[in-house]
């Protein structure tokens, strides 16, 4: 089998390699919006004391299917003065930004599509496109309510991403490179609980709130404001045009998240069971101090799963880790979305240029300050007797 | 600056507290939801349903005189009634007692104009027809219905000064065919002649007390009864309909009356 992969021309190997990490990505795509859509219904239902959908397949965990199908079957209405090529290119548009994302996101060690070093500028440069999908499918509809609704799209989006670009500096200037697989590994090499959640609380906050504007979601979601734009600029979409608008919405939801999780969070990196039992195992022997045979015990356990440190297991781990830091910014998205009511056009331009943007510019100049303070006297060692404290270690390497 | 750091601080609290709210919400309150085909919900006493016409479980006859008063009351008039003169009982006979669902707006009126007490707002909401171009409802099907909110009528006007009108908690009696009590007494029955005794049925006999003192209606029963009864067959059920199987419904029928 390897041999004759090696045998195959460089540039099929190349096309091979392609199609299948393409493949992968539209599948897992696909495998993420099933689940994220029934999740947030369900989570709406969950806080409205409702049960949400239940009847197709395990309590309703299955109902994206029987979404999907019905849409693929229903018709497709298309208003007369529709300008048709803007119209039907516009929801491939926005779904190619959301699906691009996937190709740099490490979901697990080593696990990218392609390891691009330009990693986040690549993300703030395709999610642009999502700005001229909305635009597109606006403009095209040939109708007020999709056009006023992709005016404020594009309005919302452009301001916002600055705001996220400038709030995701700061951890840049953590860790020196845009490349995502460095940053996750920089935090993996911080230690416990390394993650740059802590020292990057202020570049956290600004780019949850700004990454739920990019996305249009709610508190938001001006651009199909359902209240006041029939739902803005899909508004004449139907049939599986629109569904494909529905897919972008949530692919884009994940694909962020995983972003965050990925920035924040850490990304894959996380303790996996041998890891776990050895903490376990050291806490039960009182750290060395009282060496007893509960703590033994589970110490030798954990040594004789050693094997799942490398290989196969350490990526599964890593996987799963992934998997549950993405959910729990997709839950908090949609907690926020069920939360929150609709903000004012005026007050989300106010947030963004006046606050955000201002706040973002100063946490870079922060986290440059408190760098260089932290890195040129090693974290500012404060001597008590004996015990050093390094002030700001928090920020030193 | 200040303003802008405790307006952020204020907003960021709001912010908290409402995402407290929702996850109490999400996480400690049970769904309310009723799985509404497989199982059916219980409707409050003044729940207001399709209008159905009552009988006196005595002596088996309608508490309708044909009076006329609900179809002047019906603001959309859908009611429809025929009627005749007995030329023996001298009683008015209702020929024809219809409402056409389709236009009923279930608005109680008719209800309330009833002086007889001989309609009630029923609680069935499984109303639905294969054949939308029938939503008529005839006097047997409203009749059958309104069984179930049926009891022995009693004597007198139909609501005492100060009481609760009738119309407002309307109890449901869960009465079938067989608690009609004359052995005459079918669905459907005329208005019978002044002063008639009713001959009741061998499982309501009491030998002492049949006149003076009437049986108690069937208890009501705990749950209430809202599946809809068997379809309405055309025509009026015959008469001489056999009694109910003795052992059935009537022996908690006797247990009322022995504690009383
Ligand atoms: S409920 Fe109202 S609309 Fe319906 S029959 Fe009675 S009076 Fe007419
Ligand atoms: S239902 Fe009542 S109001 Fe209507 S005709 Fe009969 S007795 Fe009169």
């Amino acid at each position: 089998m390897v041999a004759l992969w090696n045998n195959l021309p460089h540039l099929v190997q190349i096309w091979l390699l392609g199609l299948g990490k393409g493949s992968l990505i539209l599948v897992w795509c696909l495998a993420n919006f099933a689940f994220a859509m029934v999740l947030e219904r369900k989570v709406s239902a969950w806080m409205q004391n409702r049960v949400g959908p239940w009847r197709s397949g395990l309590h309703g965990w299955l109902q994206a299917i029987p979404d999907l199908l019905k849409l693929f079957v229903k018709e497709y209405i298309e208003p007369r003065n529709v300008d048709r090529p803007l119209f039907i290119l516009a929801p491939l548009v926005g779904f190619l930004s959301a699906v691009l994302i996937w190709l740099i996101v490490p979901i697990g060690p080593g696990g990218t599509a392609m390891n691009l070093d330009i990693g986040i500028i690549f993300i703030a440069a395709i999610t642009g496109y999502d700005v001229i999908a909305i635009f597109m499918a606006g403009w095209g509809s040939n109708n007020k309510y999709s056009l006023l609704g992709a005016m404020r799209g594009a309005a919302q989006m452009i301001s916002y991403e600055v705001t996220l670009v400038m709030s995701i500096i700061g951890v840049v200037m953590m860790v020196g490179s845009l490349r995502l697989s460095d940053i996750v590994e920089a935090q993996v090499n911080r230690g416990f609980f390394g993650w740059f959640l802590l020292p990057q609380i202020i570049g956290f906050g600004v780019f949850i709130i700004a990454s739920l504007a990019e996305l249009n979601r709610a508190p938001f979601d001006l651009s199909e404001a359902e209240s006041e734009l029939v739902s803005g600029y899909h508004t004449e979409y139907s049939g599986f045009r629109w569904a494909v608008f529905a897919l972008t919405e949530y692919i884009h939801l994940v694909g962020w998240s995983s972003i965050a999780a990925t920035l924040f969070l850490g990304g894959w990196s996380g303790p996996n069971l041998p890891q776990v039992l050895q903490g376990l195992g050291n806490i039960l022997n009182g750290l060395g101090a009282f060496t007893n045979v509960a703590g033994d015990a589970v110490s030798n356990a954990a040594v004789s799963i050693g094997f799942m440190n490398t290989g196969m297991w350490a990526w599964a781990v890593g996987f799963i880790w992934f998997a549950l830091k993405t959910y729990l910014f997709v839950f908090l998205a949609m907690w926020i979305r069920w939360t929150l009511p609709r903000v004012r056009i005026d007050q989300l331009m106010d947030l963004g240029w006046k606050f955000l943007l201002p706040v973002s510019l100063f946490n870079i100049f922060l986290t440059g300050v408190l760098r260089f303070v932290a890195v040129n006297y090693n974290g500012l060692p404060v001597s008590l007797g004996s015990f050093t404290l390094r002030l700001l270690g928090l920020w030193a390497n | 600056m200040t303003n802008m750091i405790g307006e952020a601080w204020r907003a960021g609290k709001s912010f908290v507290t409402g995402l407290n709210i929702t996850f109490k919400e999400m996480v400690f309150r049970p769904a309310i939801t009723v799985f509404y085909p497989d199982e059916l919900d219980t409707v409050p006493a003044w729940f207001r349903g399709i209008p159905l016409l009552k009988t006196d479980l005595l002596t088996g006859e309608y508490n309708c005189t044909s009076c006329g008063l609900c179809v002047e009351a019906c603001p959309v008039n859908v009611i429809t009634l025929e009627w005749h003169q007995d030329p023996i009982t001298k009683k008015k006979v209702a020929d024809r007692y219809a409402i056409d669902m389709s236009r009923c707006m279930l608005c109680n009126y008719c209800i309330e104009a009833c002086p007889f007490d001989a309609l009630v707002m029923g609680m069935d909401y499984e109303l639905c027809k294969v054949d939308p171009e029938n939503m008529v409802y005839e006097m047997e099907y409203l009749l059958r219905l309104g069984l179930k909110y049926s009891s022995v009528a009693q004597p007198g006007p139909k609501a005492k000064k100060g009481a609760l009108p009738p119309w407002v908690f309307h109890e449901l009696t869960g009465a079938t065919e067989e608690d009609i009590q004359d052995e005459a007494g079918f669905l459907g029955r005329a208005p019978q002649a002044k002063g008639y005794t009713p001959v009741l049925k061998a499982q309501y006999r009491k030998e002492e007390t049949v006149v003076d003192q009437p049986p108690a209606p069937a208890p009501a029963k705990v749950e209430a009864k809202v599946a809809v009864a068997p379809a309405a067959t055309p025509g009026m059920v015959p008469p001489d309909q056999p009694p109910a199987n003795p052992g059935g419904t009537e022996s908690g029928n006797k247990d009322g009356e022995e504690a009383e």
